[in-house]
């Protein structure tokens, strides 16, 4: 441990010592008469405003992974991984528009999961508990790849093995329980404004030291040039080009249909809380596009990635390993602290929506139909403690790349749920039926694909990306589609047909929990139940 | 010109429903980013440059300050009367 950077260090430890207290104190924050409810511990009291849900749900969103994997991507094979930047400039519009439906069904209904409203809206529970394995199954390994970002931050600053993560995860682990979604709520505040003083910091003060935008695109330029592998460059090359859209486009699909993202959607006061910060979380994505050039300045800088637990180069420790080389040492610590911060805020927000699908649609549904709030409340708290203890233990008994493939995976499967979801909020066209079968055929085509993606540059066979070679489909071409993509137009076709044969034998719908009138109202309209209500009965 | 949320100046909003958000026909300006970002032939060159960025760089990032002009002006345009 001699090669230890304390300075660095030191001003890390502070800084996440201060914000564990917040983490703790935030129990007592807006403070509602008792947590032992699901909508107080898993949903912060149902009432954040503008404000704290601009924090909470950029915190939530942009994860400290982003942080470091965007612009790692960057550095490894360049223009391709700016798709980051049209992916939040197209998902925010559609949100817009999309999402404070999804709000006020849920309001007028106290959904608490997206398979609750699936749930109520298409009638069948199988359907739901579907959706919900798939936002669980989805989320996991995000929550790892957040301890994947922390360990970057903690391997540069000279701090080696798993037992500093694991301290870390523990104190996250036991503010979640304690505070609920208060925790990453007030912690949020922290972390984006660390996030943003640094990030302000470093793309203004490491262009000047290496001379300029000329001479970084100018070294990486260079870099890729040199480089065999033919797909990389400062721009797309022809093949990528398709590939780079649908990325993007894909990528937004999924965003908002994570359950992490939904549970800082529903955790909002009022419909207009929602529209207001579709307008304003754009901010975020700016802050994301430098971050990424970040990326590209590391070339110029000259960084070398340090090895990786796989022996091979980790490219998401050439951030952190920028700014120790460029910033002084009190400094970096500010950067590094963000980073980690930024891995904890998203982790507890996680860990929160895991542990709601599993009381709301599993628990609850299958296991204990009469539950109370309280024991719904208990149950998500338990919960988030073996989701976290999952991710951990994903960590350390597994590759890093392992992780890194299922969050590849994590993309194509969540997705998924995008017709029942969001078709659902606003017809009820397809059929539960329908849904299920689209979802089973779209996650079966999309694993198989990814399972027959090689990648050429690591050499590995299986699960080498998210981007599926056409050619594979007879077409001669060089060119790739996102796989998620592929797999979700499978999903509807499916759904569809499948629709339309049961329609054609004569079934009925199954019952429909909601009304029209339900996805358009607000918060203080009349009949609007105050959140958080009593449990309605189960439809019969 | 209207002053945004104000609501006797939104068509609809002396309607008998309480239209808390009116004129959905902007919504249609939402389309705009989309066009702008999701087509990367049209952007996928090194010339014009700025300030040493080339055009792929900062084509993209100034399309994040107009998507969010665009999604506030819908914002206001669509938001009436909050009861």
């Amino acid at each position: 441990m001699n090669d230890v950077k304390w300075v660095e260090l030191s001003v890390f430890v502070f800084l996440f010592a201060v914000v564990s207290v917040l983490g703790f104190v935030a129990s007592k924050w807006r403070r509602a008469e008792s947590l032992d409810h699901l909508d107080e511990w898993g949903l912060g009291g149902r009432n954040f405003g503008p404000w704290i849900s601009w924090f909470l749900i950029g915190g939530d969103l942009y994860t400290a992974y982003t942080f470091v994997a965007v612009p790692g991507l960057l550095f490894g094979v360049g223009a391709l991984g700016f798709f980051a930047v049209p992916y939040t400039i197209i998902i925010f519009p559609m949100a817009f528009v999309v999402a404070p439906r999804l709000w006020s069904v849920a309001h007028r209904h106290g959904y608490v999961t997206p398979a609750d409203f699936v749930r109520g809206r298409h009638g069948s529970s199988t359907l739901a508990l579907a959706i919900a394995i798939t936002g669980i199954a989805a989320t996991m390994p995000y929550i790892a790849l957040q301890l994947v970002g922390i360990g970057a931050v903690l391997q540069t600053m000279g701090v080696h093995g798993h037992l500093p993560l694991v301290i870390a995860f523990v104190i996250l682990a036991a503010y979640t329980y304690q505070s609920g979604l208060r925790a990453p709520a007030l912690i949020a505040f922290v972390k984006d404004g660390l996030i943003y003083l640094v990030v302000l910091v470093a793309v203004i003060y490491i262009p000047i030291k290496l001379h300029g935008f000329d001479d970084i695109f100018a070294a990486a330029d260079k870099k890729f040039k040199a480089s065999p592998p033919p797909n990389d460059g400062i721009l797309l090359a022809d093949p990528q080009v398709l590939g780079y859209s649908s990325l993007a486009f894909g990528s937004a699909l999924a965003l908002f249909l994570y359950p992490h993202s939904i549970t800082g959607l529903l955790a909002t006061r009022s419909r207009d809380t929602i529209r207001r910060n579709m307008a304003a979380l754009p901010a975020y994505s700016f802050l994301l596009g430098l971050l990424a050039l970040l990326g590209l300045m590391a070339i110029a800088a000259g960084v070398k990635p340090l090895t990786g637990a796989n022996g091979k180069p980790d490219s998401n420790t050439v951030v952190p390993l920028l700014f120790d080389q460029m910033f002084p040492d009190w400094f970096a610590g500010v950067a590094f602290a963000a980073i980690g911060i930024g891995a904890l805020v998203p982790a507890a927000i996680m860990s929160i929506a895991a542990a709601n699908l599993w009381t709301r649609n599993i628990y609850k549904e299958y296991l204990r139909p009469n539950a109370t709030p309280a024991e719904e409340a208990r149950s998500s708290k338990i919960a988030s403690l073996v989701v976290k203890a999952g991710a951990v233990a994903v960590i350390l008994t597994l590759d890093p790349q392992f992780s890194i493939d299922l969050q590849l995976i994590g993309g194509v499967i969540i997705v998924q749920t995008l017709p029942a979801i969001v078709i659902g909020l606003y017809s009820r066209a397809a059929h539960a039926w329908g849904l299920l079968a689209g979802w089973a055929v779209g996650l079966g085509a999309g694993l198989y694909m990814l399972y027959d993606t090689p990648n050429l540059i690591t050499g590995k066979t299986h699960f080498g990306g998210a981007q599926y070679a056409l050619s594979k489909f007879g077409i001669d071409t060089k060119v790739t589609l996102y796989t998620g993509l592929i797999a979700i137009a499978v999903n509807l076709i499916v759904t569809f047909l499948v629709t339309v044969v049961v329609r054609l034998m004569g079934r009925g719908d199954l019952p429909d929990q909601t009304s029209p009138e339900d996805y358009g109202v607000e918060a203080g309209d009349p009949d609007v139940k105050r959140l958080p209500i009593e449990e309605e009965p189960a439809p019969a | 010109m209207p002053v945004a949320g104000d609501p006797t100046q939104h068509e609809g909003s002396d309607g008998p429903a309480k239209p808390r958000e009116g004129g959905r026909g902007w919504n249609w300006l939402l389309f705009v980013p989309f066009f702008g970002t999701f087509f990367p032939w049209i952007y996928n060159t090194g010339r014009p440059e700025f300030i040493g960025m080339p055009f792929f760089y900062w084509y993209q990032l100034a399309w994040v300050p107009i998507s969010v002009i665009i999604t506030v002006f819908v914002y206001r345009a669509t938001t009436g009367s909050r009861s």
